[in-house]
């Protein structure tokens, strides 16, 4: 029985161990099948990646932000110091000699300048390198000529300073290079280093792998790295730098698709442009020709055979022979490359030696700017946001250039450093004043400078933009403008009324202006009443005009906000920001054209096509007569009004206003000369008071940035139809300019007074002083 | 027979699509030889003329160069550049109503009419009525109003 039972289980195996074995060949056939598929479409996956990346946006650029080109001509005002400045701006080189080399300047005895400028691309033409030697005498440029033919020149664009990057979040850095531009030797001793047999594997070196594993085996611990230069491009681009064997074997997959796709030299230039070699702050230098201008302030052809070897050195360890830090560590590295650069043939044992002991020439201050301007480059932002993503602005490698003048910025932050703890010592002995200061051209509205804290590198709120505050008595000129507009009814001798009111609110209160001398003048005139900053005949005059039409002459201006239709909106009790204050007030420098601000001027692509040009717009909503008048007297309040204070400090012609809100919360100037408009705003953030006027204040800042930036005086002249005549202040009339009291004042043609006033000479010694004006 | 009928049939529509093209094409080509656009431009055309840079001793090197730069990038219809180098030159010296001038005319040349005649209007708020300057502003402000 069992033998039987054996028998007939013996018979019975027989197929079941065939089926098995035929199962066990199907399953393991499937499963070779399934895993050649999976690996298959792996690969695949793995080369469409590859494909992807390398034909398409390979790196994130960040965009670049340029500061406005110093334009170098004639009696341009411009001193000798702020030359050499934005030059070392630039990062040209003092040498002793007379300059050869784009980038190299020299000064003679103060009075006379030399440098080479470099080659640079505008938007609309290409500036080629050029010798250039500059005679200033006294703050003014007498004559520019060119230095090897000494032949004048009318006018030079000095390349444009870099101020500034917007970054992607991993904050890389990179200046792409060709590889034909690429020195030859730079090239040798990166593959004498890296990998020997570049031109000779296809992704992958077995022998180096070999070698490498001998080297390793011998010394215990690992030695030498036996990747190729493609295998370290893959792991750079497409993977992390875990040591795991999955990443390596990935690594090797794709080097040999990255090898099978492209020609050598596209992976060595993608290696050169790709590799990472070093920190600067929190952004991260990848490739050899940023890397050049990061520690040599020099481009890569111009670099030496010694530093081509640091550079190259570098590759194995950014952070460890990081040569400012550790400069001892880097030359020995710097050496062992000179070594194998020798052993390769690629330098002579005279060039090794000579090489070998030379300095590191590493540059004092990496060139690379971080954001000098925090506050400014929050406009520049902001403007940009409006016809850019952000995420291109980030990776697009865009150009942006601005009107930004970093010669006006550097003084405007210079004043608001030394004047804010001065301005407080006097009034308060906290620290918490705070300040915004916007300057922009007068005619054409470009912002040059902006502050928006009393450490202006601090990056933080911006007040310049987003601190709404009440205006005061910025919003006088706008009333006296709607006024003077209505010419049949008013000119700046019609006579208002200094006296008590009261008015009664939409709630029943009862509202009494004062002036801010808690006196009353009795009859003044329009031109007294604005000069002096006087309150009730403001409200009057106000109230007389109507509150929608103020408000429509706002608008005008150029105030883009809601503005209240409440009486006391006449003393300027509600908010606007100092950009918007800039903006009302440009309108009055630029003789009534209303020019938005800007900043930008014009954005290039990666490849300098332009993309987009912000021109010059303006439009013109208000008569040029009244404005002129409304500017003239802004020019008096700056002679004998509230801030005669200037007609002392200053030299040069301006007209501007002051401005201070209840309980001296914010003090304000907003003023302009011919080439400038400054708004200055100081107050607290806590809204609390500050004991400072606009002329205690705001004022003594707005002089202080004024007596240093470079700008040219006001101009007055009278429009067509506008005629002067001398008037008497106490009574409107007409006058003789011998009569006490007489003051020239500008009449739109035929609104000039038409009675004549009593006159009083003065005596003898007003007629003898009138003879000598 | 069916099939044959249905290539019949398939000609024709073919043939009907063909005219239907042919004669949007002449209605197309048509209405752009008479339309509006043409005699706009013709009339633009009528109202500008670039003045040669004046050669006063009032007018500064700068100017002077940086117009005839942009007469240079004019010529070579680089209408876009050469408003670029006015835009310099108004940063530079922004009261020369010279400059305003040209710009308006390069406006005018491009057909934008609204800018043009700001710009003539900005030029002539820098001078008087007997500047030489005047009558070349004001036909272009006139131009532009028509």
């Amino acid at each position: 029985m069992p033998s039987k039972t054996r028998k007939k289980s013996n018979k019975k195996s027989k197929p079941r161990s065939s089926f098995k074995k035929i199962l066990i060949n199907k399953v393991t056939g499937s499963l070779l099948l399934f895993i050649f598929l999976i690996s298959s479409l792996y690969i695949v996956y793995l080369d469409m990646k590859i494909t992807d990346k390398i034909s398409g946006k390979i790196w994130s650029f960040p965009s670049s932000v340029y500061a406005r080109p110093l334009e170098l001509f004639k009696s341009k005002k411009i001193g000798m110091a702020d030359v050499i400045a934005e030059l070392q701006s630039l990062d040209y080189i003092k040498v002793d000699t007379r300059p050869n080399k784009p980038g190299q300047f020299r000064v003679n005895n103060y009075s006379n300048i030399e440098f080479v400028s470099r080659e640079f691309e505008f938007g609309e033409v290409i500036r080629s390198s050029k010798g250039v030697r500059l005679y200033i005498d006294n703050g003014v440029i007498k004559n520019i000529q060119e230095l090897n033919s000494n032949q004048s020149i009318a006018v030079f664009r000095l390349e444009p300073i870099k101020i500034a990057g917007i970054y992607p979040k991993q904050k890389e850095e990179r200046e792409l290079i060709k590889l034909e531009d690429v020195p030859d030797d730079l090239i040798l001793a990166l593959l004498a280093v890296e990998d020997r047999r570049f031109y000779n594997h296809w992704g992958i070196d077995p022998i180096s792998i070999a070698r490498a594993l001998f080297a390793n085996i011998v010394a215990g611990k690992t030695v030498q790295g036996g990747s190729t230069l493609t295998q370290q491009l893959v792991k750079n681009i497409f993977l992390s730098s875990e040591r795991t064997l999955i990443r390596k074997i990935n690594e090797a997959i794709m080097a040999l698709l990255l090898e099978f796709h492209y020609d050598k030299s596209v992976i060595l230039e993608t290696y050169i442009n790709e590799v990472y070699l070093g920190q600067n702050g929190s952004n991260q230098i990848h490739g050899f020709q940023l890397a050049s201008h990061f520690y040599f302030s020099k481009p890569l052809q111009r670099i030496s055979r010694d530093q081509m070897a640091l550079l190259v050195g570098i590759v194995k360890g950014p952070s460890w022979y990081e040569p400012r830090r550790n400069p001892s560590r880097s030359k020995s590295r710097r050496n062992q490359v000179l070594a194998l650069m020798l052993e390769q043939g690629v330098i002579s044992q005279y060039q090794y030696n000579k090489y070998s002991v030379a300095a590191l020439g590493i540059s004092k201050k990496p060139r690379l700017s971080s954001n000098r301007y925090p506050a400014l480059m929050g406009l520049v932002r902001r403007q940009l946001q409006q016809d850019y993503n952000e995420d291109d602005l980030k990776t697009a490698g865009l150009k942006i250039f601005t009107s930004i003048d970093p010669i006006v910025q550097d003084k405007a932050e210079a004043s608001v450093e030394s004047m804010i703890p001065r301005l407080e010592s006097n009034k308060l002995k906290t620290s918490l004043l705070q300040t915004a200061v916007i300057i922009a051209s007068s005619e054409q509205g470009e912002i040059q400078a902006l502050v928006s804290d009393r450490k202006p590198k601090f990056s933080g709120f911006n007040r310049s933009l987003d601190a709404v505050r009440q205006i005061g008595s910025l919003i006088k000129p706008a009333i006296y403008l709607t006024a003077l507009q209505q010419s049949d009814k008013y000119s700046l001798a019609s006579m208002l009324k200094d006296e008590p009111l009261h008015i009664k609110t939409s709630n029943d209160d009862v509202w009494s202006p004062m002036n801010y001398d808690k006196e009353y003048l009795g009859d003044i005139s329009v031109f007294e009443a604005l000069k002096n900053s006087r309150n009730v005949p403001t409200v009057r005059l106000g109230l007389d005009i109507g509150l929608s039409a103020i408000s429509d002459s706002l608008h005008n201006l150029g105030v883009t906000r809601d503005i209240p239709a409440y009486p006391s909106m006449t003393l300027g009790a509600f908010n606007l920001s100092p950009l918007d204050v800039a903006n009302m007030y440009q309108t009055f420098a630029a003789d009534g054209y209303h020019i938005p601000l800007r900043v930008i001027r014009e954005v290039l692509d990666k490849e300098n096509q332009p993309l987009k040009r912000y021109p010059l717009s303006f439009s013109k909503s208000l008569g040029d007569k009244p404005v002129h008048l409304v500017n003239h007297t802004l020019h008096q309040v700056t002679q004998s009004g509230t801030a005669k204070v200037l007609s002392k400090t200053l030299s040069t012609k301006v007209a501007g206003k002051t401005g201070t809100t209840d309980d001296t919360r914010d003090s304000w100037f907003a003023g302009f000369s011919g080439e400038h408009l400054a708004v200055v705003w100081i107050g607290r953030d806590d809204n609390k008071s500050t004991g400072l006027t606009g002329a205690s204040g705001a004022l003594r800042l707005w002089a202080d940035i004024m007596q240093h930036i470079n700008t040219d005086d006001l101009s007055l002249s009278l429009p067509e139809g506008v005629t002067e005549h001398w008037v008497d202040m106490k009574t409107g009339g007409l006058s003789d300019k011998r009569c006490q009291g007489a003051v020239k004042l500008p009449f739109i043609t035929g609104t000039e007074p038409k009675e004549k006033a009593s006159c009083t000479t003065g005596g003898l010694f007003n007629q003898l002083k009138n003879l000598f004006n | 027979m069916y099939d044959w009928r249905f290539i019949q049939s398939a000609k024709k529509l073919i043939q009907l699509g063909s005219l239907l093209t042919f004669i949007g094409f002449i209605l197309v080509t048509s209405s752009c030889a008479v339309g509006p656009g043409m005699g706009t431009k013709d009339d633009q055309i009528q109202v500008v003329s670039i003045l040669p840079v004046p050669d006063s001793p009032k007018l500064p090197a700068v100017i002077k160069r940086l117009m005839n730069l942009a007469d240079e990038q004019f010529n070579q219809s680089k209408t876009s550049d050469s408003i670029v180098t006015l835009e310099r030159a108004i940063r530079i010296k922004p009261r020369y109503p010279e400059i305003w001038s040209r710009m308006a005319a390069v406006y005018a040349h491009l057909g934008k009419m609204p800018q043009a005649k700001q710009y003539a209007e900005r030029s002539n708020s820098y001078i008087n009525n007997s500047h030489p300057l005047k009558s070349f502003n004001d036909d272009l402000i006139n131009s532009a109003n028509r």
